[in-house]
C-alpha cells in the first residue's frame, strides 16, 4: 500500500526532500558566511527580557557574532537600574562573555528580583567566566601585574586599573623621597621600564603643583 | 525524475546558494568603533642633529628656554637647580633635571621637565615638572628622550638625612 502511495507521489516527495536539503545547506552557508571573521559573544542579562544594545544598536541576550574590537554593551529594563560595560571582543579569549545583572529599583522590580533569585545566581556563573577571561587578557596585556603588589618594608609598588579603560597606573606608596627613588630602582630591577607607565606617587606633594591649582 | 525537474532543482539550488552568500555578505552586526589614531613619535620624525650641534644650539636657545620655564613654572628657580639641560632630536625638544634645593624634606624628589619649541616659541610640556615622564601621557614625544630624562638622578640630602627618609 505504501509503495503504491510512494509510487504515486514519488516525484513531489523527492522534490521536497531535495528542497529541504537545499534549504539546510543554504542556511548552513548563510551562517558560515555571516560569521566569517567574527567571534561568538554570549550576553547574559537579568532580567532576561532586558533591552540589550551593542554600540547603541538593539541586540538582545544570547549569542551574538561580532568582529573583534571594543564595544559598549548596555542593558536596561523598566524598574531596574541600567548597566553598561565596555567589552573587548577578541579571539584570544576562550569564551567572550558579558554578564549584566540589573539591580531592581521599583517595588514591582524588587518583587520580581525576589522571585527570580535563581536567575541572578545563574548569571553569576557567566560573571565568573567573564572575570576569569578578562583577568587572563588583562595580565597578558600588562605582564607587570603578575609581580605586583611588591611589598618592601619601606614602600609598596602596586597598580590600579584606570576608570573606563584597561590601562593601568602604577602606584608607589611611601612618604619617603629616598624610598620613592628605591621603588623606581626596584621597578627597573624587575625588568620594567618606568617610562612605559603612568606612575602615581601617592604620598608625594609636588612643590610646583600649587602654582597651577 | 526527468531532465526538466533536474534543471529546476539545479536552478533552485543555485538561487538559494547565491542568495545565502549574498545575504551573508550584506548582513552586518554592529561595527567596531573606529580607532582614533594616536599621535606617535614617528609623526614627529625629522632630522636629528649631532650632539655638538645641539650643544651649541642650546647656548643660543638657553635665554628663551629659561624665560619660558620661569614664566610657566614660577617657583622653579627658588626651589630647584636646573641641571643636565639638553636639546634633543632636531633641537625642538628640551629636557632638564630639577634638583630640589628647598626646605621640604618630605617632597625633595628630583623632577624632570620637558619643553617643546612650537612655532618659534618654547612651551613647557610637563606642567608641573614630574618625578618621572612616561609615554602614556606624552605619546607624541620620542621615547628615547623620555628614557634619557628618566635616567637615575641624584636625590639631594640622602647622605645627610635619616635612613627612613
Amino acid at each position: 500500500m505504501y509503495y503504491e502511495w510512494y509510487k504515486k507521489y514519488r516525484q513531489p516527495i523527492l522534490v521536497a526532500i531535495v528542497g529541504l536539503a537545499i534549504l539546510f545547506t543554504g542556511w548552513a552557508i548563510f551562517n558560515y558566511v555571516t560569521r566569517i571573521g567574527k567571534v561568538g559573544v554570549t550576553i547574559s542579562a537579568v532580567p532576561y527580557s532586558a533591552r540589550v544594545t551593542i554600540n547603541r544598536q538593539s541586540s538582545g541576550s544570547g549569542v551574538v557574532w561580532l568582529t573583534p574590537g571594543t564595544y559598549t554593551v548596555k542593558a536596561s529594563s523598566d524598574g531596574f537600574s541600567s548597566r553598561e560595560k565596555r567589552i573587548e571582543v577578541t579571539e584570544k579569549k576562550k569564551q567572550n562573555v558579558v554578564s549584566l545583572a540589573l539591580s531592581p529599583q521599583s517595588d514591582s522590580a524588587k518583587k520580581w528580583a525576589e522571585a527570580h533569585q535563581q536567575d541572578y545566581k545563574n548569571n553569576e556563573f557567566y560573571g565568573a567566566i567573564e572575570a576569569q577571561e578578562n583577568g587572563k587578557i588583562f595580565s597578558d596585556k600588562h605582564p607587570i601585574v603578575k609581580v605586583l603588589p611588591y611589598n618592601d618594608p619601606y614602600f609598596q609598588l602596586d597598580y590600579r586599573q584606570d576608570k573606563d579603560s584597561d590601562q593601568i597606573t602604577l602606584t608607589i606608596s611611601t612618604s619617603s623621597p629616598r624610598y620613592r627613588y628605591f621603588a623606581i630602582q626596584k621597578l627597573r630591577q624587575l625588568g620594567y621600564d618606568p617610562t612605559d607607565y603612568k606612575i602615581d606617587f601617592k604620598d608625594f606633594k609636588n612643590p610646583l603643583e600649587q602654582i597651577h591649582e | 525524475m526527468n531532465n526538466r525537474n533536474t534543471a529546476i532543482l539545479a536552478v533552485v539550488t543555485f538561487v538559494v546558494l547565491v542568495g545565502a552568500i549574498g545575504i551573508g555578505i550584506a548582513v552586518s552586526t554592529p561595527p567596531a568603533p573606529k580607532q582614533t589614531p594616536q599621535p606617535t613619535a614617528t609623526q614627529q620624525k625629522s632630522k636629528s642633529l649631532s650632539q655638538s650641534e645641539l650643544a651649541s644650539m642650546l647656548i643660543d636657545e638657553s635665554p628663551a628656554i629659561n624665560l619660558a620655564l620661569v614664566s610657566a613654572v614660577e617657583n622653579v628657580g627658588e626651589l630647584y637647580t636646573v641641571t643636565s639641560e639638553k636639546l634633543y632630536g632636531d633641537g625642538k625638544w628640551y629636557g632638564a633635571i630639577l634638583i630640589y634645593k628647598g626646605t621640604d624634606e618630605n617632597n625633595r624628589d628630583t623632577l624632570r621637565v620637558l619643553m617643546q619649541k612650537k612655532e618659534g616659541e618654547w612651551i613647557v610640556r610637563t606642567k608641573p615638572p614630574q618625578p618621572l615622564l612616561n609615554t602614556v601621557e606624552l605619546p607624541d614625544v620620542p621615547k628615547t628622550i623620555l628614557q634619557d630624562l628618566n635616567r637615575p638622578a641624584p636625590l639631594p640630602g640622602t647622605a645627610t638625612s635619616p635612613a627612613i627618609n
